[in-house]
C-alpha cells in the first residue's frame, strides 16, 4: 500500500468518527428524554415515598417544593440539562449524594462481571457454534446445536439458581450470594462474581453460538472457499484462516450487543446474587422514583453501549480488509 | 460440611454433572432441598458466648442509615445498632428509658428530665444536653413521632450537662412514647442540619460503632468496647444491651430463596423475610432453621371515605359483613402457623393496648346483612376500585381471596395492581381509588396509629374520633387511657375508616449456632444474639 492511499483513508477514518460522534447526540439525547418524561408521567411521587406513611400531605408537599419537583416540566427539564452539560448529573433524592459520584462504585462492579461474562459468553459460544457448524449433521454436531437452543429457552434466572444449587449450596465451592470486594482479598472476591458472571455469561453464550454456528456455514457455501479447497489448501488451515476470519464480523457485531444485553441482564443476575451493580441500582431507583439517578444512570450506560458499538465498527476493517469506514460503497 | 467416605476420582469428576442434572429438575419441579417439615424455633443455648461474626442477609440493605432522613423503619436497622433513643421499647412494645435516667412530671406541662451519667459518644466525646437539644431540634422535622412531638412542644431548655427542661403546650403521657425513635447524636453532627442532608458516617452511644457503609451494599458493624451498658436483663431495645458478637454484618440479599441458600450453605447466620413456601422445607435437624415471630404486621384495607361509593359507611359495613378473615388470611399465607385472625388494631404482642372492643362484628361473615346493607346504600353493581401491588405480599395476598368473597355476596371489585411507588401517590387522589391496600406495624401506642389521623389518605373525618384521640393524647391515667382507645377501637369498627385482616407473623431462617434469648429480637435488634463458638 502506497502512502498516497494511507491518506485518503486516514481522512475517510477521521470523517466516519466525526460522523458517528455527532450520531451519538440524538442517540443519546432520545431516550434521556422519553425517561425523563416517563419518570414524570407514571404516579408515583418520591416525597411521599421518602417520607412514609406518617407524613401529612403538608410535608409531603413542602419536600416536594425543597426537591423542585413542583417547578413546570419545562424548567426541571431545564435544570436536569445543566446538570448534563455540568457532568454533575443532580443528586441522588435518595442517598443526598450527587449521582456522578454514586454511579462509579456500582458501575465498575457491573463492568467487571460483564467482562467475566462477556468472556464466558464469546468463548463458549464461539466453540459451541464452530462445533456445531464444522461437525454439521453428525453426533457432536448434533449435540453443540441442542445445547445452544437449550440455552436460549432456559430463563437466566433459571440457569442462576440451578448453579447456586448446584456450586455454592451443594459443593460449596462459590458464595451463594452476596458481594465482596477486591479489598478483602482476591479469592474471597473472585467465590463472589463467578456465579453471577457465569450465569449471565452462559445465557448468552447460546445466542453466540447460534449466530457462529449459521456465519460459519454462510462462509462455507461461499465461492472462495471452493476455490480455496480447489487448491489443495489444508482443510484445517481454510478453516482456520479464511472461514473463520470473515465469519468474526457478524460474531463481532453481536459481541457489540451482546454488551447491551450483558448490562440489561444484569439487574435480574445481581437482584438474584445480591450484588450491588447497576442493574439492581437502577431497579431499586425507579422503584423509589429516584429521578436523577434513574436519568443519570440511563445516561451512562447508553453512552457506554454506544461507544462500545462505535469501537466494534471501527475494528471491521481491522479484522477484514475487505471492510472500508467511511468510504461509499462503489 | 466434612465427609467421612471420599468417592473414587472417577465418582468424584461425575459429582457436579449429577448434582447438574438434579438441580435442573428440582428447580424446573419447583421443589425445595427436602421435605423435612419443623415447626421452626431458636433455642437459647445455653451459656451465652462471646465472638465471631454475626452476618445477616436482608432484602435490602438501608440506602440511608441516618434515621432522621429515612422513615422507613426497616432503614433503622443499623441505627438500632449503633445509636439510642432517650426512651425505647422491648419486644412487647413497652416503653422504657435507655439514655434518659428519669423523666419527672412537674405538672403544667412542665418535664423535667435527666440524662444518664457517663454516657460517650463513640468518637469519645460526652453526651450532654446539648446533644439532646441539637437531636430533637432535627427530629422535630421527620415526619410521624417527631413531628408530634413538635406540635406538642413549646420549649426545650437545658439545665445543665445532664438535665433538661421539655415544656408541652398540654400535659401528655406520650412524652417517653414520642421519644422511642429520637436517636441521640452529637450537636456538631445534627445541629441545624435538615434531613435532606444525611449523616452518612453515625457516630452515636449504641453497642456497635459503624465500620464501613455502601449504600444498598454490605454494613459492617464492630463492637464498641466503650458501650455504658445498662444492668436491667435485655429485651429489644431496653435493658442490657450485650454485643456478642465481635462483628455484625448486614449484606443485602433481594431473593428469599438466595437468603435461604445462603443460609443453609453456612454463608450466613440470618437470612431476613424468608418465602413462607420455604417453610416446611427448612430442616431443624440440618445446618438452620425456620423462626417465626410474634404476630406484628396487620394486613388492611383503607377506604376513601371523601367520594364515591365507599363514602357511605353502610357500603363499608358489606365489605365487613361479606369477608371470612379466616379464609382469607388462609388463602393470603397458606398456613395458620403463620398469622393470627384477631379483630385488635393494636396486635396482641402489644398486651397493653390489645383489645376486641367493638369487634363483635369483625370474622363473622352474614350475607343477609350483607344485601340489607347493599340495598341500603343503593350500590347497583357498579365496580370498586381496590388499589394494590405484588411488592408486597402482606398487601397482595389478602385481595384476590377477599375479591372472590366480595363478588360472592354481590359486590363487584377492580382490582387494579400497580407498583407500590403508584399506590403511595393514587390514594392520595380521591378521585383514583375506592379503596387500597395497606399495612400497619405494631405501636407501642395507639395515638402514633397514621390511619386515625384525619391527614392520612382515605380521609377519615370524624368529630367523635377526634375527642378520643384528644383524651388519648392528654390522659395521664393508664386505665382510663385503655378505656378512651376500646371506645376509640368501637367507632373505628362502627365508621369502618379502615378494615384489618389479619396479622402476620415475620419468618426468618436462622443458622443452628445461632442464639438469642428473645427471638423477637430478630426483628431488628441483634446485639443480645450469640453465636457458638467452636
Amino acid at each position: 500500500m502506497t502512502s498516497s492511499t494511507r491518506v485518503p483513508e486516514a481522512a475517510d477514518m477521521l470523517r466516519y468518527l466525526a460522523q458517528r460522534l455527532l450520531a451519538l447526540l440524538p442517540t443519546v439525547a432520545v431516550p434521556l428524554v422519553l425517561v425523563f418524561l416517563l419518570l414524570r408521567l407514571a404516579p408515583g411521587d418520591p416525597a411521599a415515598i421518602l417520607l412514609g406513611d406518617s407524613a401529612t400531605p403538608d410535608q409531603v408537599a413542602a419536600l416536594r417544593q425543597e426537591l423542585g419537583l413542583n417547578a413546570p416540566l419545562w424548567e426541571q427539564f431545564g435544570r436536569f440539562l445543566g446538570d448534563v452539560v455540568t457532568l454533575r448529573l443532580g443528586d441522588s433524592l435518595f442517598l443526598g449524594k450527587p449521582v456522578v459520584d454514586v454511579i462509579p462504585d456500582y458501575a465498575l462492579v457491573t463492568l467487571e462481571i460483564s467482562i467475566v461474562a462477556l468472556v464466558v459468553a464469546l468463548v463458549l459460544g464461539i466453540g459451541l457454534g464452530t462445533l456445531a457448524a464444522f461437525r454439521n449433521g453428525r453426533p457432536a454436531g448434533r449435540i453443540a446445536t441442542a445445547l445452544g437452543i437449550i440455552g436460549i429457552s432456559v430463563p437466566q434466572f433459571v440457569v442462576a439458581l440451578i448453579l447456586i444449587v448446584v456450586f455454592a449450596a451443594w459443593l460449596h465451592w462459590f458464595n451463594v450470594g452476596g458481594f465482596v470486594p477486591m479489598s478483602k482479598g482476591f479469592w474471597p472476591h473472585l467465590r463472589s462474581i463467578t456465579l453471577p458472571a457465569l450465569s449471565l455469561g452462559i445465557a448468552e453464550s447460546a445466542f453466540v453460538a447460534r449466530i457462529t454456528r449459521g456465519a460459519i456455514l454462510d462462509v462455507v457455501r461461499e465461492p472462495f472457499v471452493t476455490t480455496a479447497r480447489s487448491l489443495g489448501i489444508a482443510p484445517r488451515r481454510i478453516g482456520a484462516v479464511h472461514i473463520v476470519r470473515v465469519a468474526a464480523l457478524p460474531i463481532m457485531t453481536v459481541a457489540g450487543l451482546l454488551v447491551a444485553s450483558l448490562l440489561s441482564g444484569s439487574a435480574v443476575v445481581e437482584t438474584i446474587f445480591g450484588v450491588p451493580g447497576m442493574g439492581r441500582l437502577l431497579l431499586d431507583a425507579v422503584g423509589r422514583r429516584d429521578y436523577s439517578l434513574v436519568q443519570g444512570i440511563v445516561l451512562f450506560t447508553g453512552l457506554f453501549v454506544i461507544i462500545v458499538n462505535l469501537l466494534v465498527d471501527l475494528s471491521y476493517s481491522v479484522v477484514d480488509p475487505r471492510v472500508r469506514l467511511g468510504r461509499k460503497s462503489a | 460440611m466434612r465427609h467421612d467416605v471420599r468417592p473414587n476420582r472417577r465418582a468424584r469428576r461425575l459429582i457436579p454433572l449429577v448434582a447438574l442434572a438434579a438441580a435442573s429438575a428440582l428447580v424446573l419441579s419447583g421443589c425445595g432441598a427436602d421435605d423435612t417439615s419443623t415447626s421452626g424455633g431458636i433455642s437459647s443455648g445455653g451459656e451465652p458466648q462471646t465472638g465471631g461474626t454475626l452476618t445477616v442477609a436482608l432484602p435490602a440493605t438501608p440506602s440511608i442509615i441516618d434515621p432522621f432522613a429515612t422513615s422507613l423503619q426497616a432503614d433503622w436497622v443499623i441505627a438500632r445498632q449503633v445509636c439510642e433513643p432517650l426512651f425505647d421499647v422491648s419486644t412487647s412494645f413497652e416503653v422504657g428509658p435507655v439514655l434518659a435516667k428519669d423523666l419527672v412530671d412537674n405538672g403544667g406541662g412542665s418535664y423535667t428530665l435527666s440524662l444518664r451519667d457517663g454516657v460517650t459518644f463513640q468518637d469519645g466525646e460526652p453526651f450532654t444536653s446539648a446533644d439532646v437539644i441539637a437531636s430533637l431540634n432535627r427530629y422535630f422535622l421527620t415526619p410521624g413521632n417527631g413531628s408530634i412531638l413538635k406540635s406538642l412542644t413549646t420549649s426545650i431548655e437545658a439545665v445543665d450537662d445532664t438535665t433538661l427542661t421539655i415544656t408541652l403546650n398540654t400535659p401528655s403521657p406520650l412524652l417517653p412514647t414520642l421519644l422511642t425513635t429520637a436517636y441521640m447524636m452529637p450537636a456538631s453532627v445534627v445541629k441545624d442540619r435538615p434531613i435532606t442532608d444525611p449523616v452518612s458516617d453515625l457516630v452515636c452511644t449504641g453497642p456497635y460503632k459503624l465500620t464501613s457503609y455502601a449504600a444498598d451494599g454490605d454494613v459492617v458493624l464492630d463492637r464498641w468496647d466503650g458501650y455504658q451498658k445498662l444492668d436491667t436483663p435485655g429485651d429489644g431495645g431496653l435493658g442490657a444491651k450485650n454485643a456478642y458478637a465481635d462483628q455484625i454484618v448486614f449484606t443485602p440479599m433481594p431473593e428469599a430463596s438466595t437468603r435461604r441458600q445462603a443460609t443453609e450453605a453456612g454463608q450466613v447466620d440470618i437470612g431476613g423475610s424468608l418465602s413462607y413456601d420455604d417453610y416446611d422445607s427448612v430442616s431443624s435437624g440440618g445446618v438452620a432453621q425456620a423462626v417465626l415471630l410474634s404476630p406484628t404486621s396487620g394486613s388492611t384495607v383503607v377506604f376513601n371515605k371523601a367520594q364515591g361509593i365507599m363514602s357511605n359507611v353502610a357500603m363499608r359495613q358489606a365489605f365487613l359483613a361479606a369477608l371470612n378473615m379466616d379464609d382469607i388470611m388462609l388463602a393470603a399465607f397458606g398456613n395458620p402457623e403463620f398469622y393470627s385472625v384477631d379483630g385488635s388494631i393494636i396486635p396482641e404482642v402489644n398486651s397493653t393496648w390489645a383489645t376486641d372492643a367493638g369487634a363483635e362484628n369483625y370474622n363473622k361473615p352474614d350475607l343477609d346483612r350483607v344485601k340489607k346493607l347493599l340495598d341500603e346504600a343503593g350500590y347497583t353493581g357498579e365496580p370498586i376500585r381496590w388499589l394494590t401491588t405484588k411488592e408486597d405480599p402482606s398487601w397482595y395476598g389478602p385481595s384476590l381471596p377477599a375479591q372472590q368473597q366480595l363478588k360472592e355476596a354481590g359486590i363487584t371489585i377492580d382490582l387494579q395492581v400497580i407498583d407500590r411507588a403508584s399506590v403511595i401517590q393514587l390514594r392520595t387522589d380521591p378521585m383514583a381509588f375506592d379503596l387500597f391496600s395497606s399495612g400497619i406495624p405494631t405501636y407501642a401506642d395507639p395515638v402514633l396509629l397514621p390511619y386515625l389521623q384525619q391527614t392520612f389518605p382515605g380521609t377519615w373525618v370524624s368529630p367523635d374520633r377526634d375527642a378520643l384521640l384528644s383524651t388519648l393524647s392528654t390522659e395521664s391515667d393508664p386505665a382510663a387511657r385503655k378505656v378512651t382507645w376500646e371506645q376509640l377501637q368501637t367507632l373505628v369498627y362502627e365508621d369502618l375508616p379502615f378494615l384489618k385482616f389479619g396479622t402476620s407473623r415475620p419468618l426468618l431462617i436462622t443458622a443452628n449456632r445461632v442464639h438469642t434469648e428473645h427471638p423477637d429480637e430478630l426483628a431488628g435488634w441483634y446485639y443480645n444474639t450469640w453465636l457458638d463458638q467452636q
